[in-house]
């Protein structure tokens, strides 16, 4: 994926900036936007069953974030923190919204049908979290 | 209608699909005819407009095993024209099919014109579903 941002990426978009330490978002808000790092280094962070830290990648400039609990309209499963100094572009479902009723009608139906694609990864996924658990608990 | 045999279809329209149909190509399928096989490139995707659809793979042990039967107004074949790897699976049609199809040119092109955000989130949402995938398997 390109980590070159151009201005036509960010049309549209509020920049928010973010010292060194600070969180984006935290774990179990709601999700109403998506983010895109425009420069910085971001870090994901969940915690585990013994409510340790743990790391759960790393966001580099030009890269996508906290999307899939904005299509799901989940809590947030992870903290997101700028390991430096960052930059985000907040994309919100208004801006959203805008951007796909200029689409073409195969590409909306497209995107629909991944976010819902994703939606049903994840319930996958956690159901198979549980099931683990159950039989580590038995 | 064209060809020796006339491939009747059974069944409702999905009337979300209409805004696909007037601008992607249509195929239509006999009952029990292979769409696509396992391993194959990938070439194109597809949505039922009208039809059921089995879609099945070899597993570990070398068996053939029935995954699912999409039905209309669902879509399959997509993630290969996305991220460019052979078919995962084999599509073979239950029923008589009206198929809508899409290239992967003609995707491309779609790609093209898209506003950057949007590709970029397109981009996004296909790398999330394969590493989904991928940990799923």
């Amino acid at each position: 994926m390109a980590n070159v941002l151009s201005a036509d990426v960010l049309n549209g978009l509020d920049v928010k900036s973010y010292p060194s330490g600070a969180r984006i978002f935290s774990k179990g808000e709601r999700a109403d936007v998506a983010y895109l790092l425009v420069s910085g280094d971001v870090a994901l962070i969940g915690i585990n069953a013994e409510g340790k830290n743990t790391a759960h990648g790393r966001i580099a400039p030009g890269q996508i974030f906290g999307e899939t609990a904005y299509i799901d309209e989940a809590p947030r499963p992870f903290h997101a923190v700028a390991v430096k100094e960052s930059q985000c572009a907040v994309i919100d479902r208004v801006s959203m919204g805008k951007r796909m009723t200029k689409v073409d009608p195969f590409i909306r139906y497209w995107i629909e049908f991944m976010s819902q694609r994703l939606t049903e990864l994840g319930s996958r996924a956690e159901k198979g979290n549980d099931a683990a658990k159950g039989d580590a608990a038995s | 209608m064209s060809g020796p045999a006339r491939i009747s279809l059974a069944g409702p329209e999905d009337v979300r699909m209409r805004p696909l149909a007037k601008i992607l190509d249509r195929k239509l399928f006999p009952p029990d005819s292979v769409i696509f096989n396992q391993g194959d490139a990938a070439e194109k995707a597809y949505m039922i407009l009208r039809g059921e659809v089995d879609i099945s793979a070899v597993n570990k042990n070398g068996k053939m095993v029935h995954l699912t039967t999409l039905r209309t107004g669902q879509a399959f074949g997509e993630m290969a024209l996305l991220v460019r790897r052979p078919r995962s699976a084999t599509a073979k049609t239950k029923t008589a099919c009206e198929l809508l199809t899409i290239s992967k040119a003609q995707l491309e092109e779609k790609m093209k014109a898209l506003d950057p955000l949007m590709k970029l989130w397109v981009e996004t949402l296909a790398e999330r579903i394969l590493a989904a995938t991928r940990s799923a398997e």
